[in-house]
């Protein structure tokens, strides 16, 4: 099979390229791997912050409740979080599932409902590197 | 005519070409907006190694400026977020100049362009459209894809500029 003039083999065993292409190819997928290795190894977080109207709560999330407040249903469970209930028409807040790394937050703007994972000790942002 | 004619007649010849390519991507489905294979770098590389980097300057600037008035989105975020990934990827570009010709090919020029591009419109989308960090979730996303589309376009043009065309 031929494709483009060029054999299966000549492609596979990349006679097209050159040496320092190489370099910058394996530059390329190594900066790939970092900035998607960065992301899954974010830590966790430490506690809970809830802002509902104008009331700012914390919660640890070493633990296994569940939090309502007067629309919306929020279960804790062992190190993350997310919102069960909503009364809103999107859904979007409840789509979007678990939270559990430091700076992740889930909204509902509909309820001006806010919360997000902090930590004590770590304060930069989650997602900046 | 003199030579300097013949080549302005030709780099409009590649400008035109670069303008349709830029439109016609435009309205091409994609599964996620905002990605698109880049097609018109093609025209821009092949500018850059047929004549000189003058000319692959004027090409890709003067696309961004007409394909923007035809699709509509002149003087929009995304008009410039479509300028700020051009002039990233020609400062690249330039740098490329520098770089020995008996170890890097085009993919290499390619690719570097590429990350320019995506390196530039991300810049512009993180200062002034969406001003917070979360926009950085997509960077390997769109660093992998520019990656693939890069090479497939460096190819593209390693088979228009060979002697048998």
């Amino acid at each position: 099979m031929k494709l483009f003039g060029y054999s299966m083999r000549e492609i596979l065993l990349l006679k097209l390229f050159k040496l320092g292409d190489f370099l910058i190819f394996f530059i390329f997928i190594s900066i790939v791997i970092i900035s998607l290795n960065f992301y899954f190894q974010l830590p966790k977080g430490d506690y809970l912050e809830i802002s509902h109207g104008n009331e700012t709560k914390q919660y640890t999330l070493m633990q296994n409740k569940t939090l309502i407040f007067d629309e919306i249903e929020v279960e804790i469970n062992m190190g993350k979080a997310k919102i069960k209930k909503s009364n809103c028409s999107n859904q979007y807040c409840v789509m979007q599932g678990w939270i559990s790394k430091i700076n992740h937050s889930a909204v509902c703007i509909p309820n001006l409902f806010k919360m997000s994972i902090k930590s004590k000790t770590l304060s930069y942002d989650s997602t900046n590197y | 005519m003199t030579a300097q004619t013949i080549n302005i007649h030709q780099i409009s010849k590649f400008c035109a070409i670069a303008i349709i390519l830029h439109s016609a991507e435009f309205f091409f489905p994609t599964p996620i907006f905002g990605i698109k294979p880049g097609i018109a770098n093609i025209i821009i590389l092949f500018t850059y190694l047929k004549f000189n980097f003058k000319s692959a300057v004027y090409v890709s600037l003067i696309r961004v400026f007409i394909s923007s008035l035809i699709i509509g989105t002149f003087i929009t975020p995304t008009f410039f977020i479509s300028l700020s990934g051009a002039i990233v990827s020609l400062i690249f570009l330039f740098l490329c100049q520098f770089l020995s010709h008996k170890f890097f090919s085009i993919y290499t020029f390619s690719m570097l362009m590429g990350l320019g591009h995506i390196l530039g419109q991300f810049t512009i989308v993180r200062i002034f459209i969406i001003p917070d960090d979360g926009v950085y979730i997509l960077f390997p996303l769109f660093l992998l894809l520019t990656f693939i589309f890069s090479l497939i376009n460096a190819f593209i043009v390693s088979k228009l500029i060979s002697p048998s065309n």
